[in-house]
């Protein structure tokens, strides 16, 4: 055969290859056979699980330790590896005065899920969860793998002192992640906002754009594309249709609707714990944006206050465009914002955040002078661990925004 | 996935000129260098990827193009080509009452290679200007979005005929593509073409 011909078979090989992901693990449905006969933990006990958690037998896909949260009623164990988690439900077996656990795991970057359950036998820590103290819990059950393997975790540590005493930020980025990796949801998105507190994140940041008729909406590019929602016989500039038209013909990837900032801000305060958020004026610029956008903000943090929520919506400034338009807008010193553009800039806005890219280094003086001026610090967009542990420990920022939060997680809650 | 699998597979014999020789010995060539025009027209049939609405996409449609190119005395020629694609049309009925159609307009350079006297692939590639036009009759809002689509294309097989005095008939199979509206159609133009 003709060596060239051989570039035929290849070439078609590359273009196979090149197949675009086209659908969406949502998070499972878990079997709960381990907690049969259980009744709920009270929630009074849940803060003696957390802390840091050493793998003692087993399989060390997630790394050889994992950091232990509550969050949305599951216990979140995070590990040191790419970012895997793991969700539990827990319940209380009266029968053989055991823990049990049924959840399941996580890849946030390959298309990886599986099943776990785990137990904490009488004799195995159960009394420290009653004295309010992790010492001596022992986690031993099934982590489904390939193949399923049982896995034995034992409690080694409380949080640490750096991380109890720091008030930091872990953002996740488009409201959890982007659609290229692993999210169960698509991003920005209601279902995955709701969900993203598991993953580690106690902050988000949501994209905010205008419609044709100047509903605000939550969407990240210009133009509607098979990258962020169902491909539909519509195509380019977004801004060209109405809100109830994107809302009748428009299903982002995995089928929802573009939710309008006042749906997404309603599910934030009713439906998550979520205390920071970042709505990023992507359409800042555009003439009457903070005309639209900010009373549908007041409304949401009157709804906040009437809900007795704690949370902190910050209107974000990423272009020279949207910073001007925010400083002619009357009264914006009194608005919560954030800016990216730079430590004067965010003195003259009134922002309460300085949102610094990573690539800048770590900007020590700019951080002094930010918190002199009780303004905080949270870089973007950060996913390597590397650069996640530097953040931690060599500056005194106060937050990291990232497409990872379960990897930030483990990096923040693990500081020695 | 199984869709895009199936254009691929679709696409895979438009990959047999990369792996011609650019020149053969047969008697037929060199032929002098010359201009050819054409003008084609056909029906075209879309690949129908649309998910939102799909059931209600009219996948036969029509398409006409244009083209110049400057052939060599040997076998490869190089050209332009304009014209009109439609992708397809979209006639929603019910709570669906949405309409919707999307045509390309192409301006693409031509890669072209004889593979004998009678027949001929082309490649082209380029900027497409896409006309995307919606409305519904629920809804109002009456969209007519004009995007550009930088990387454009489009594989043909085509025969053509000698008639007389540098008259040429002829009819192409001509796969054409879409990168910003991930579209894909296949259309049957039949092509007058002269010769100078």
């Amino acid at each position: 055969m003709n060596q060239r011909y051989l570039l035929f078979p290849f070439l078609w090989a590359l273009l196979l290859a090149a197949c675009i992901k086209d659908r969406f693990d949502p998070l499972p449905a878990f079997d709960t056979s381990n907690l049969e006969g259980t009744v709920p933990l009270d929630t009074v006990y849940r803060s003696s699980f957390e802390g840091i958690y050493e793998l003692s037998e087993g399989d060390n896909s997630f790394g050889e330790q994992f950091a232990c949260k509550w969050a949305n009623g599951y216990l979140c164990l995070f590990g040191a590896k790419d970012g895997r988690f793991i969700n539990v439900q827990v319940g209380f077996r009266t029968s053989d005065s055991s823990i049990r656990m049924a959840g399941f795991w996580r890849d946030p970057i390959q298309p990886q899920q599986g099943q776990v359950q785990l137990t904490i036998a009488k004799t195995e820590g159960v009394d420290s969860v009653w004295g309010h103290n992790g010492r001596g819990i022992v986690l031993r059950g099934y982590l489904e793998n390939d193949p399923g393997k049982t896995i034995v975790l034992r409690f080694k540590r409380p949080f640490s002192a750096a991380v109890l005493n720091r008030a930091f930020v872990i953002a996740a980025h488009r409201g959890g992640g982007r659609n290229s990796d692993n999210l169960p949801y698509a991003e920005n998105s209601l279902d995955l906002v709701k969900h993203v507190a598991q993953f580690g994140a106690t902050g988000i940041e949501i994209d905010i754009r205008l419609t044709k008729d100047k509903v605000p909406i939550i969407y990240h590019d210009p133009d509607i594309n098979t990258r962020l929602t169902l491909k539909s016989p519509l195509v380019g500039d977004i801004h060209q249709f109405n809100a109830d038209f994107l809302s009748a013909y428009i299903r982002l990837v995995d089928g929802q609707r573009i939710p309008t900032l006042d749906e997404m801000l309603t599910t934030l305060i009713d439906s998550t714990t979520i205390q920071n958020v970042w709505l990023d004026c992507k359409d800042g610029g555009e003439s009457g944006f903070f005309d639209h956008v900010v009373p549908v903000l007041q409304k949401a943090m009157g709804y906040a206050q009437t809900r007795n929520r704690n949370v902190s919506l910050l209107l974000g400034l990423p272009s020279e465009e949207a910073y001007d338009a925010f400083i002619a807008f009357p009264g914006h010193q009194q608005l919560p914002s954030l800016c990216e553009l730079g430590l004067e800039q965010a003195k003259h806005a009134g922002s309460r955040v300085f949102a610094p890219r990573w690539t800048l280094g770590i900007l020590e003086a700019e951080t002094t002078e930010a918190h002199a001026q009780n303004i905080r610090v949270v870089t973007w967009t950060l996913d390597d661990p590397g650069g996640m542990n530097e953040v931690i420990t060599k500056s005194r920022y106060d937050g990291i925004l990232t497409n990872y939060p379960s990897m930030l997680a483990y990096a923040f809650y693990s500081q020695e | 996935m199984p869709n895009y699998r199936t254009l691929l597979f679709l696409l895979l014999p438009a990959l047999y000129p990369v792996v011609l020789p650019a020149q053969n010995n047969s008697k037929d060539y060199p032929l002098d260098a010359h201009f050819t025009g054409s003008l084609s027209a056909g029906p075209n049939f879309y690949f129908n990827n649309i998910k939102t609405f799909g059931d209600h996409v009219k996948p036969f449609n029509y398409s006409f193009f244009g083209r110049i190119m400057w052939n060599s005395r040997y076998l490869v020629s190089l050209g332009i080509e304009t014209g009109y694609n439609k992708f397809y049309r979209v006639n929603g009925y019910e709570n669906d009452a949405i309409r919707a159609s999307l045509a390309a307009i192409p301006l693409h350079l031509v890669i072209g290679m004889r593979i004998t006297k009678s027949v001929y692939t082309h490649f082209s590639f380029g900027p497409s200007l896409l006309l995307n036009a919606a409305s519904s009759e629920t809804l109002e809002n009456h969209v007519l979005n004009k995007v550009f689509s930088l990387a454009d294309g489009s594989f043909c097989v085509g025969y053509r005929r000698h008639l007389k005095k540098g008259l040429n008939l002829g009819l192409e199979l001509k796969l054409n593509f879409s990168t910003k509206a991930t579209d894909l159609n296949l259309a049957l133009p039949v092509v007058l073409s002269y010769d100078f």
